[in-house]
């Protein structure tokens, strides 16, 4: 009878043991991975850059003046938008798109109320880092460190019950 | 020779430590399953931009090393070009939410990043902040790549008077959430700067976010006007 529980005894703490290996190497599970995943929208600001332009810098008497900012020109370039005319840093601005285009709604300010940069006094310092990331990339928690832990833990239970049965024998 | 009373033989204490040793070993490895610790970082995906740059595409200006430029003009900021990494992005602008928090850009579309306008506008004196995504729930955000940049690219920030801010790469920065540094991200400086921000790091299932961010602090380098010569 006691060599039948020992026999029970081994033969768990073997399957156990193989189970946590198994699960370690990935047999026999499944997991999701997201990592090849690729967003619906793609950037639409892909015109050819035309040739750099060299710049004088923003020194005082320089003649050039800024396009007056109406808020509403619609210049911001909006997600999704495929017109043909989005600015891109190396445009000569020769083939600026219309100001026509409708604006985007969240952005521009009413057309009565140019856009100002905020004050120097509002300045202030946000709390906390940003947030940013819903764990779309993140690869999923990996199982190995439990199944070989659980295993641990298995074969250490067993080799403290051998000790111990071994003491006995002993005395 | 018969062992000393109250004593257990020396096969059975070694059988014992090897028992202990074994059953710490898988207390630790659960708990730093558990904690997360042993959770890879995401993998480098890239942007929703998702193109190479290419010398059509994105092509960088002509800066000289280490120039800092003068300070621009106000002008608000509509769109934001990493031509390392592909990233050609329009911005929002982003507040501060109900608890004192810089706002982030909505998850979709996720080519969209924003910049912070209780700060600097990127061109004028100061460190102006852009932040964007690194991912959404479901895949790559604009900044997918922003661990990627190096020092001595250049970022570029189109403004909606039609001038650009051609800011260069000084260094980028993997920093713990529980230690940001706030100061030196949003302190003043005196010249034109700018800091560009997502996250980083092993994803914390638990709390929902990031355990990192990666912070690409660069200064300008050229005020581009166009069509001025």
């Amino acid at each position: 009878m006691a060599r039948a529980r020992r026999l029970a005894a081994a033969g768990a703490v073997t399957a156990f043991t193989i189970g946590g290996l198994s699960m370690a190497a990935g047999i026999g599970t499944a997991s999701a991975d997201s990592g090849g995943a690729r967003p619906a929208t793609a950037a639409t600001c892909l015109v050819p850059l035309l040739p750099c332009e060299t710049a004088s810098g923003g020194h005082p008497g320089d003649p050039w003046e800024p396009v007056p900012d109406d808020g509403a020109s619609g210049l911001l370039p909006v997600p999704g938008d495929s017109r043909p005319g989005l600015p891109i840093p190396h445009d000569s601005w020769s083939s600026a798109p219309s100001e026509s285009r409708p604006s985007h709604p969240e952005q521009e300010p009413p057309p009565d109320k140019p856009w100002q940069p905020v004050d120097e006094e509002r300045h202030r310092w946000p709390d906390g880092p940003p947030q940013t990331g819903g764990g779309g990339l993140a690869p999923g928690t990996p199982a190995w460190p439990f199944a070989v832990g659980g295993a641990a833990l298995l074969v250490g239970a067993g080799l403290t019950g051998f000790a111990v049965r071994r003491g006995r024998g002993v005395a | 020779m018969p062992e000393p009373a109250g004593r257990r033989p020396a096969g059975q204490r070694l059988i014992l430590a090897a028992a202990a040793t074994v059953s710490l070993t898988g207390v630790l490895l659960i708990g730093f399953g558990l904690s997360g610790l042993l959770t890879p970082a995401p993998e480098a995906a890239p942007s929703p931009a998702a193109h190479k740059p290419t010398a059509t595409r994105h092509r960088v200006f002509d800066v000289p090393p280490g120039h800092v430029a003068k300070p621009m003009k106000a002008a608000r900021p509509v769109a934001v070009y990493i031509p390392a990494i592909g990233v050609a992005a329009p911005l929002m602008e982003l507040g501060l939410d109900a608890e004192g928090a810089i706002e982030n850009p909505p998850f979709q579309p996720p080519n969209l990043a924003g910049w912070y306008r209780y700060g600097p506008v990127p061109g004028q004196r100061g460190a102006a902040v852009i932040t964007g995504h690194l991912d959404s729930r479901t895949g790559p955000a604009v900044f997918a790549s922003l661990r990627d940049v190096r020092k001595g690219d250049q970022i570029q920030v189109m403004r909606a008077d039609r001038s650009v801010a051609v800011f260069v790469v000084d260094k980028v920065e993997h920093t713990p959430k529980r230690s940001f540094p706030t100061r030196k991200v949003y302190g003043k400086v005196g010249y034109p700067a700018l800091r560009v921000i997502t996250c980083g790091g092993a994803f914390d299932r638990a709390t929902g976010s990031y355990r990192e961010n990666t912070i690409v602090y660069a200064h300008l380098a050229l005020a581009h006007y166009p069509g001025r010569s």
